[in-house]
């Protein structure tokens, strides 16, 4: 592999428990995660320093009853720095860091603070209908919940490449959550810190057929941050930046209606695309990803979005890892000579899903195991080049990054 | 300058309200696409599948495949009393998949439903809420023995 150039760095990260946290409000959530980005920074980082801020976030207009989140930034942090607010659901904080790249990229900034949050719990049953903006009207209409959207393209798959599987398919579905609860267990900062077993995911109450409670990812409350520096000044901050070396976007239809497939999504496939021809990698290159498993399906349309797997496959490689590795501290997914490690910190299944939130946090996740400061929850074995995949909805958007330790 | 009516007769030819009244009358109407032949189905200002601007009205068989379907169990503020029911989304013979309901027994509701043949057989109107623009209407599909 040729050395690549990479087009930012990250210097710093910080980022609040995931859960309920009934006693904050979103912009102290966004504070705190920031306050403790930048003081991260080895060698120090001012407060002037940074030159722009660029933060995610989906419904804190209609849960929080807030508007302006520069404006409330600008207070807490004192700065009166340009900054702006990306909205693209699930997918905001994945938007936030790839417009902040191009802010890098573009020469005008070399210092800038990015952040997602969200605010979720505090509206109990009303979240149903709010996730919905992320759908089509011409699908909520229908009855659609956002669960019910996933729940038909899980339907579909299953119909379509699990029907004669002995139910293993249907097993894998499950595993997802096991795998990724597992991977939890170890991560001060995750939601749901605790095991669950097969039996228990597909005994769960059913939310939307085929849909069970324990595919879901929770509704969360959270914050994250990251200093995004350019690489020309990142060891002014640190020894061991993470650099970022691709970073890209793709979007398609709201609804899953008028799509090419319901068995996949276009968006996470046309971006992986681009973002492994920009850094001249496989999936075989990749030690680490962060996938966007807000239902376990998600997770398995990754594996074959992103030619880890053979379409139709995904669920054999996820069934057949678990198989050989459950026990152990990570499981990876194993197709062929590839070995993927997959939502080290628990995703957005057991880690927590504050939508806005996640994009960063998967990005945080990364730089923790890529500079070995991951503690107990340390992946045990060499990682160099990690992914994060972040999508908005049911994929009208995806956004990838692709960061290294050693260039 | 032109005037705000004419406007909107360039940029939609079928308007949602004319759509929803078309599902309450029984028909589903939707767009042919001069350029490229294709149909559009909800309306949209362009043709679905080339982005063409010269679409004209035209009414669907209401027949079609499922493509798939689910169980809400855990409905929407205003879906309450309906729980549970079967959100679909149907390919229609024409092209386009749209989302509507499937009059099927929920708790009867299994995976070999998928790929059957349905057609349209009436409509269903969720009342809206304060926040809703008012009522809205999807159709309903029912399958074909």
């Amino acid at each position: 592999m040729k050395k690549l150039k990479p087009l930012a760095a990250i210097v710093g990260a910080g980022r609040t428990k995931f859960g309920e946290l009934w006693y904050q409000n979103p912009e102290a959530l966004l504070t705190e995660a920031g306050l403790k980005a930048m003081e991260s920074v080895e060698y120090g980082l001012r407060r002037k320093d940074i030159q722009a801020c660029y933060f995610g976030s989906f419904l804190y207009q209609v849960t929080n009853k807030l508007a302006l989140i520069p404006g409330y930034m600008s207070r807490e942090l004192g700065m009166n720095i340009p900054m702006s607010n990306t909205e693209a659901a699930c997918g905001s904080g994945g938007s936030a860091l790839y417009n902040a790249c191009l802010g890098i990229r573009s020469g005008e900034y070399d210092v800038t603070l990015v952040g997602g949050f969200e605010k979720m719990t505090d509206r109990a049953g009303k979240i149903i209908d709010d996730l919905m903006f992320a759908g089509d009207p011409h699908e909520f209409d229908a009855g659609y919940t956002f669960a019910g959207l996933y729940a038909s393209m899980m339907a579909r798959y299953i119909h379509d490449y699990g029907d004669s599987s002995d139910g293993r398919c249907r097993e894998a579905l499950a595993l997802v959550a096991c795998k990724n609860h597992h991977h939890a267990v170890g991560n001060e900062y995750a939601q749901f810190r605790r095991e669950f077993t097969v039996e228990e995911v597909l005994n769960s109450p059913l939310v939307a057929d085929p849909i069970r409670m324990l595919h879901c990812s929770p509704v969360s409350d959270g914050a994250v941050a990251l200093v995004v520096v350019s690489p020309e000044v990142a060891k002014e901050y640190t020894d061991t930046p993470i650099y970022i070396v691709g970073s890209q976007q793709a979007t398609d239809d709201v609804s899953i209606c008028s799509r090419e497939s319901l068995t996949g999504i276009k968006a996470t496939r046309l971006a992986m695309e681009k973002v492994l021809k920009e850094t001249s990698m496989t999936m075989r290159d990749i030690h680490l990803a962060e996938v966007h498993d807000c239902f376990t399906i998600e997770e398995i349309f990754f594996l074959e979005d992103s030619g880890f797997c053979e379409r139709g496959e995904g669920w054999k490689t996820v069934y057949d890892s678990y198989e050989s590795f459950k026990g152990s501290k990570h499981i990876p997914y194993v197709n062929g000579n590839s070995e993927l490690v997959v939502n080290a910190g628990g995703g957005l299944k057991a880690d927590g899903h504050p939508v806005g939130a996640t994009g960063v946090r998967q990005v945080y996740e990364c730089f923790k195991q890529l500079r070995n400061e991951a503690g107990g929850n340390q992946v045990d074995k060499e990682l160099n080049v990690a992914l994060c995949h972040n999508i908005g909805g049911t994929g009208g958007i995806a956004t990838v990054h692709i960061l290294m330790r050693e260039l | 300058m032109k005037e705000q009516e004419e406007i909107e007769k360039e940029y939609t030819v079928l308007t949602f309200a004319e759509y929803e009244e078309g599902l309450r009358n029984g028909k589903l109407l939707g767009l042919r696409c001069a350029s490229c032949g294709g149909i559009t189905c909800h309306p949209m200002p362009v043709c679905q599948w080339c982005g063409g601007r010269s679409l004209e009205r035209m009414e669907l068989s209401g027949e079609g495949e499922l493509a798939t379907f689910t169980v809400i169990r855990v409905p929407p503020e205003g879906f309450e009393d309906d729980a549970p029911y079967i959100p679909c989304l149907v390919k229609t013979k024409e092209g386009p998949c749209v989302a509507g309901r499937l009059d099927y027994d929920a708790e009867q509701a299994t995976q070999e439903l998928i790929g059957k043949r349905v057609r349209m057989n009436g409509s269903y109107t969720y009342k809206g809420d304060k926040y809703s623009g008012g009522a809205h209407t999807c159709p309903v599909f029912e399958v074909v023995k």
